[in-house]
């Protein structure tokens, strides 16, 4: 009895999962054949497991929310070897072991210029020709971007959308470098209709920052941080940037602010 | 940053799993779950952050260890909440009142039912797939109390959902999981 009731509580076990070690198996098979309970027992065993995995079958199927999308974004790829001049790069101290970040990063920025200038059509204004092979394709990125860009609106306003419309040339020919908060570019594209640059960046954490950048109507020295919905929006001379991101609101301002005053732009 | 994207890559191939998983464990039913989604996010939060993360196979065991562990901490604070709140011990599992009505809310009110250390090993075997020896190391427990409380839980399953079978009709049944040489011939 003693015998019989280790091998129905334990081994009952293992024959549902398929864990049944080799030389118990005859055994076993033996009292499942002389048990009708024990059959029974396993049976439902295993019915149970069917149901479980029924049950929760279309949970694998569902398309992951952005939170939990951690699939990395392929970085650009640029065809053409004619990448541009940078202007990019402002000397700074920086804190020890980040030299080779700044290679990386550096290294990004140098094809995705050549990118976003080869998915714009103004070639003859800025004389860069380069082709992106990858561009604002995923709904996350758009998303972002979009967000960006109707801070740009909501800040500029109808002047500075007019004033867009009548200039045929790049907002700028520097990339925001956010290296030092721990953010690398993964994305770049140019719009026209309202003509500005986004530049879409990504940390470890897969926290992402999308920065939007268009002509100014007036030049000026600079003016006050904005808010505009999730987003923050400031005019920096000739030119108007809008950042938005999936970090938390104060590290979007603490970012918006270094930006204002001129860290990490040209 | 080739180590750190296949990192990415191994997570993301994971996440529904771990979603599943979390699900089961913290609702017992396969719908949509704040709380879950909130599980799996610190876990991917914690694992990416995390320095050693071993072999890819260990990776896998480390990732459900923490998505346990993290709804082990909610569940525990929950208990906290429940006790200060009432003035009494609150139960051991999670139980909530789900509708009993339909199949997938008896299935939901079962499992919720169930101690949280039997439940964890049910679900890691049953429906995860791991075999003893993972499952055993993702809850850290020796791979005889795993058994127990597999054992345990599928008694109690087996009560709560009186899943028991008609005689057996079945002129052969496989036993086990996938194509098993085992036949019973009754």
């Amino acid at each position: 009895m003693t015998f019989t009731r280790h091998v129905i509580t334990k081994p009952t076990c293992t024959v549902v999962d398929g864990q049944l070690p080799l030389e118990r198996r005859a055994d076993v098979l033996r009292l499942l054949a002389t048990s009708k309970e024990d059959r029974a027992t396993v049976e439902s065993w295993q019915d149970q497991n069917d149901i479980l995995r029924n049950a929760f079958a279309g949970v694998e199927r569902e398309p992951l929310p952005n939170i939990l999308n951690v699939a990395p974004l392929p970085y650009l790829r640029v065809a053409s070897d004619s990448a541009p001049p940078l202007s990019t790069h402002i000397p700074r101290k920086r804190h020890a072991g980040s030299g080779r970040h700044v290679v990386a990063a550096l290294s990004v920025v140098a094809v995705t210029l050549a990118g976003a200038a080869g998915a714009w059509t103004l070639r003859g204004a800025t004389g860069w020709d380069g082709k992106a092979e990858a561009r604002l394709d995923g709904p996350r990125e758009r998303e972002l971007a979009g967000r960006a860009i109707t801070a740009l609106d909501g800040f500029a306003g109808a002047a500075q959308r007019a004033a867009r419309n009548t200039r045929n040339e790049l907002p700028t020919r520097a990339i925001p470098d956010l290296g030092r908060a721990g953010f690398d570019l993964v994305r770049a594209d140019a719009a026209q209709a309202p003509a500005s640059l986004v530049f879409i960046y990504e940390d470890a954490f897969t926290d992402r920052v999308a920065i939007s950048v268009s002509h100014a109507a007036q030049p000026n020295a600079g003016g006050a941080l904005a808010r505009i919905g999730e987003a923050y929006s400031w005019q920096r001379r000739d030119k108007v940037y809008a950042i938005a991101g999936t970090i938390s609101a104060g590290r979007l301002r603490n970012l918006a602010v270094a930006l204002q005053s001129g860290d990490g732009l040209d | 940053m080739a180590i750190r994207s296949a990192l990415r890559e191994d997570l993301n191939r994971m996440t529904p799993r771990l979603r599943r998983y979390a699900r089961a464990l913290a609702t017992g039913g396969p719908g949509p779950s704040e709380l879950a989604d909130d599980i799996v996010h610190a876990t991917l939060i914690q694992v990416m952050g995390a320095r050693h993360l071993g072999a890819p196979g260990d990776r896998t065991i480390k990732v459900f260890a923490t998505v346990t562990q993290l709804h082990r901490d909610v569940a525990a604070c929950d208990r906290q909440a429940f006790s200060a709140a009432s003035g009494r011990p609150a139960p051991s599992s999670s139980r909530r009142d789900y509708p009993l009505v339909t199949w997938p809310g008896k299935l939901s009110a079962a499992l919720l039912s169930l101690p949280l250390e039997d439940r964890e090993a049910l679900l890691l075997v049953a429906l995860e797939g791991f075999n003893y020896g993972e499952a055993a190391r993702i809850l850290r427990v020796p791979r005889a109390r795993l058994l127990t409380s597999l054992t345990q839980a599928r008694s109690a399953l087996d009560l709560l959902l009186a899943v028991r079978p008609e005689p057996i009709h079945r002129a052969s049944v496989a036993v086990g999981r996938g194509a098993s040489h085992l036949k019973l011939v009754t």
